[in-house]
């Protein structure tokens, strides 16, 4: 407060030093030397030279001189006068009291007093001036004025004038207190120096004063060291309380730039300002990350959100110190001397241009055995770093890395619940995704739904199913979903845009997908991949793999136990996107959910398939049960009918009419018979799938033929007319051949007028010269082309309606206004028929049906040579 | 009116009406072995019978000045029984000359009993049926 600046002393000297303590010592130490005046230097660590503190004399009389009211404060009034004898000296020479009065009052000397000798806060080197005099010899001396402006005084310097000069001197040097073992010839340090000095001619220090001056600086050396004690471990206190508020901002405060200001506030309040930098190092990546710096007082704005990064040789010496040495390493490099070039990194770099600063520190931030980081510190004082405050430093950077690493903990603990919070968001996600498509049982809409969700899900911009298809041999885009748009369905044709989608194909089996396919549980497609899977693909899939510029693709195969089912194919277009592993798991998780819901779709509509044909079967057998009742009717109503007649005429009836009769009867029961025979036939040739009991041989077709048309005779009203060349014979089973003839003569008969023609007619041919829908072309391969019989039944009868021409295949169906016609049968007759011509290896079909003038129902059969020549024989019953 | 045994013929109208005085037997079904076997019961039992094959060739011979008994299939290509009856409907000069009795399967005898006819005989019937449906208007035919 009172004593400010003078040329470079530091600003904090006067807090330094226990001023009021130093006074009093000095005001005794004058006391019991009847001294008039008393100087007191002190040692300057950070000068190297000794600054004067503190400079007392007795008051002057004349009050002209007396400093101001605010210094006078702090004069005390002597407790006891040393010494009576002094006269009052002269005014001329000096303006002190009377050193008898009671009310003589003791002066200091303050810094606007520029005149007076040894002012407070001048400097003096070793040897320099009377301090310095003193500093050097080391020991208490008496000196007389004129022998200190003689051999002392620098020669350019003026000697004071102003108020009273001094006679007599009393220099003694206050030395560093001995230590209880210390070496007692050493001579001890010098720390400060006192001058006690006569004004009145009077007055003079004799030989026992030198010795009791040595006394009383050591005493006053004591003091000193005592409260140099007692302020570091306020200030120890002071630190510990500020470190310990460090510490407790955390973890709750964790932000790594609140820290780092708190630090380098502390930092500044122990060594004052200077720069500083936090260094960490991430063993993981083998990386240095300047995260905060300093320079010179002025922090770095941007570094915390981009620390910059270095690898270890980068920086040597950091690493020697850091992570070899492992323990602070304090410095004041010469940047002249030799090898000076291995400080180089700490002269910059991220820290600013440090090549200024006198002294550098780096303290190594120790976890356990490990080393996380430093702070490196650079000061422009040489002796910034004393050993106190070393290691208060080393404290606090100890508590700091306690403090980051818990940061870094928390800051770990955090993130990974904000992971745990995002994967049961993500799952949540996925939860009600699964729910979304394990509840939809229509299979594309399944699947249209699965790749949506899955796009979403992983925010890839095009997502598409590819389904395993004819037996493995490719795979069939059923679903794409793709944030441009060019693969959506506009929603007003739906089947349209599921043709189109399922135009695109990629092969399967034998390409590098099914390689892929088996080695991994998930694979990506690169460029080269693509290029290849392009030049084997279809049209269609080489386009869409081309368009939608795949640069990766993440491909999941989606199977259902260890069935195939497809594949789901994730990228974003122009991307070289690769997933993150939980994207992957979740991805993996919801295709195998997605493959069983797919296969519960396909199931279900398979079972819906299923149920409708059952319905249309039992719709059938119905309309098959009343037909055939109906059927039935006719022929029982002539049995009855004849049966009762036969019974009530049997009196009157002549055998001719017995007979005839009987013979109807017969037929009907024929008929009846037939009827039956043809239901268990079709219950028998059943489902497609069931074996025929057939006996092959070669069967001469014209005889085939006529027994069938001799069965029908009797009781048709039509012409039956044979075409058939009998050297044409047919490998296969006799009897079915008659039943099929017979079946075609019987329903052309039932269809067509009384009176008309029916024509059967039959060529040789060439398999290949068929019509195509005819052809079974697995008999063509290898250039075989096998000779066929072709039959045609040729009626002029009603014709068949378009409607139902395909529909008389079928088992149990018949023409539709069958119940309402004069058309008899079961309606299995063309069922049976075909199903007996498939087997015997040819097909059957209605080749041509027009209505109102007849129907053309053809047939063929393998073509054999005939056994033996056949010129005349017409009736080969072994058929 | 409906007989306790649906199995043989059934009379809508016990008593014949004066005006119908059939003179003729027409037969008419699709079915050739029903015509031939209904001929071959008629002539058994003194009738003459002419034949028919659909609706609209008996509706010809109906038109006719002649009075018919009608044996008449209810199921029929053509003109069925059910239509010639409904045609009959709006020319009742003509259908009160005749009687007509309906020829129907079991299952389907309500059909026909609700087509206004005389009399029903279900499918399939014995003589004894023929007979009995003949018997009323015995003196007015043949």
């Amino acid at each position: 407060m009172s004593i400010a600046t003078w040329g470079d002393a530091e600003p904090q000297a006067n807090d330094a030093y226990p001023m009021k303590l130093l006074k009093k010592l000095l005001q005794q130490m004058m006391q019991q030397f009847t001294a008039q005046g008393g100087v007191l230097a002190l040692y300057d660590e950070t000068l190297g030279q000794m600054v004067v503190r503190l400079h007392l004399r007795m008051r002057l009389t004349s009050p002209a001189v007396v400093g101001s009211p605010v210094e006078s404060e702090e004069t005390v009034p002597l407790a006891r006068h040393a010494s009576g004898s002094g006269e009052v000296p002269a005014s001329s020479t000096g303006h002190l009291r009377r050193l008898s009065q009671p009310l003589t009052e003791l002066e200091e000397i303050t810094v606007e007093q520029h005149a007076v000798l040894f002012p407070p806060g001048t400097i003096y080197a070793h040897g320099h001036d009377l301090i310095g005099y003193i500093w050097r010899h080391n020991e208490p001396d008496i000196i007389r004025h004129e022998e200190y402006l003689r051999s002392i005084l620098p020669a350019r310097q003026a000697p004071p004038t102003s108020h009273g000069t001094p006679t007599w001197y009393l220099g003694v040097p206050i030395q560093e207190p001995a230590l209880p073992t210390g070496d007692l010839e050493r001579k001890r340090r010098v720390i400060g120096v006192v001058i006690l000095y006569q004004v009145s001619p009077g007055l003079s220090f004799s030989q026992k004063h030198r010795h009791d001056a040595s006394q009383f600086a050591e005493r006053i050396a004591l003091y000193l060291q005592n409260d140099q004690l007692q302020r570091s471990q306020q200030a120890m206190n002071s630190y510990m309380k500020q470190l310990q508020q460090i510490s407790m901002a955390f973890p709750t405060a964790v932000q790594l730039r609140k820290l780092v200001e708190d630090v380098y506030a502390f930092v500044k309040s122990v060594i004052g300002p200077c720069s500083m930098l936090l260094t960490f190092y991430d063993r993981d990546t083998d990386r240095l990350y300047d995260v905060f710096a300093v320079d010179k007082g002025q922090p770095s704005a941007d570094l915390p959100e981009h620390p910059l990064v270095f690898t270890p040789d980068k920086r040597p010496m950091w690493w020697h110190v850091a992570q070899e040495k492992k323990t602070p390493l304090k410095l004041s490099p010469d940047r002249y001397e030799p090898g000076a070039s291995q400080y180089e990194e700490l002269f910059k770099g991220t820290w600013g241009d440090q090549s200024q600063a006198a002294s550098f520190l780096l303290l190594p931030m120790r976890m356990f055995t490990r080393v996380v980081g430093t702070l490196s510190l650079a000061s422009a004082r040489p002796d910034a770093f004393t050993p106190n405050k070393i290691q208060v430093l080393e404290t606090m950077v100890q508590i700091i890395t306690v403090s980051i690493e818990n940061a870094k903990l928390y800051d770990r603990a955090s993130r990974m619940v904000a992971r745990a919070r995002h994967r049961e968001e993500s799952l949540a996600t996925m939860n009600s995704a699964l729910q979304a498509i394990s509840t939809v049982l229509n299979v594309s809409e399944l699947l249209h739904k699965f790749v949506e969700v899955v796009g979403q899900m992983v925010k890839a911009e095009m997502c598409a199913f590819f389904q395993v298809r004819n037996n493995e041999e490719k795979l069939v885009a059923r679903a794409i979903y793709d944030t441009s748009g060019k693969y959506r369905s506009n929603g007003s044709n739906k089947e349209r845009h599921r043709e189109l989608i399922e135009m695109i194909s990629l092969p399967f089996k034998g390409s590098l997908l099914s390689d892929l396919i088996e080695s991994d549980t998930f694979f990506y497609l690169d460029e080269n991949n693509i290029e290849e899977l392009e030049r084997i693909s279809d049209e269609a899939g080489a386009l869409f793999l081309r368009e939608t510029r795949i640069k990766r693709m993440l491909m999941i195969p989606v199977r259902y136990q260890n069935e195939m089912v497809g594949i789901l194919a994730v990228h974003t277009p122009g991307e070289d996107r690769i997933f993150r592993p939980e994207e992957v798991s979740a991805l993996l998780a919801i295709s195998a959910q997605a493959a069983s819901a797919i296969r519960n779709a396909e199931l279900f509509s398979q079972i819906q398939d299923a149920n409708v044909e059952l319905q249309r079967m039992d719709k059938l057998k119905d309309e098959f049960i009343v037909t055939a009742s109906h059927e039935l009717r006719t022929p029982l109503s002539a049995v009855s009918g004849y049966a009762s007649l036969l019974k009530r005429q049997s009196t009157r009836l002549t055998p001719q009419q017995v007979w005839r009769y009987a013979s109807k009867i017969g037929a009907a029961a024929q008929q009846i018979t037939e009827l039956v025979g043809n239901m268990t036939e079709a219950a028998k040739v059943g489902n497609i799938d069931k074996k025929l009991d057939l006996q092959f041989g070669p069967v001469q077709l014209f005889a085939a033929a006529e027994m069938a048309t001799h069965m029908l005779t009797v009781s048709i009203e039509q012409e039956i007319k044979l075409q058939i060349d009998p050297n044409l014979w047919v490998y296969c089973d006799g009897l079915h051949l008659k039943q099929v003839l017979t079946n075609l003569l019987d329903n052309a008969s039932k269809y067509s007028p009384p009176g008309t023609k029916i024509t059967v007619m039959a060529h040789a041919l060439k398999l290949s010269q068929l019509p195509d829908d005819q052809i079974d072309f697995s008999q063509l391969v290898d250039g075989n082309d096998p000779e066929v019989v072709l039959v045609r039944v040729c009626d002029e009868g009603e014709g068949i309606p378009l409607e139902d021409q395909e529909k008389i295949f079928d088992k149990f169906v018949r023409a539709s206004r069958s119940l309402t016609t004069t058309v008899r049968g079961t309606g299995l007759g063309l069922y049976i028929c075909r199903r007996y011509i498939e087997a015997m290896g040819g097909r059957l079909w209605l080749e041509v049906s027009i209505p109102g003038e007849g129907s053309v129902f053809s047939f063929y059969l393998p073509r054999l040579e005939a056994p033996v020549p056949m010129e005349e024989s017409h009736d080969p019953e072994q058929s | 009116m409906i007989l306790n045994n649906p199995k043989s013929a059934i009379f809508l109208e016990p008593v014949p009406p004066q005006s119908r005085q059939p003179h003729k037997v027409l037969v008419v079904d699709d079915d050739p072995v029903i015509r031939d076997m209904m001929v071959d019961i008629l002539e058994m039992e003194g009738y003459t019978a002419t034949v028919a094959r659909n609706g609209f060739e008996a509706l010809e011979l109906l038109h006719q000045d002649e009075s018919y008994l009608v044996f008449l299939d209810m199921l029929m290509p053509g003109m069925s029984g059910k239509e010639l009856c409904r045609e009959l409907e709006s020319e009742p000069h003509i259908r009160q000359r005749h009687v007509i009795v309906m020829m129907s399967a079991l299952d389907r005898i309500d059909e026909a009993m609700r087509c206004k006819v005389e009399a029903v005989m279900p499918k399939p019937f014995l003589v004894d049926d023929v007979v009995r449906v003949l018997e009323p208007y015995q003196e007015t035919l043949q």
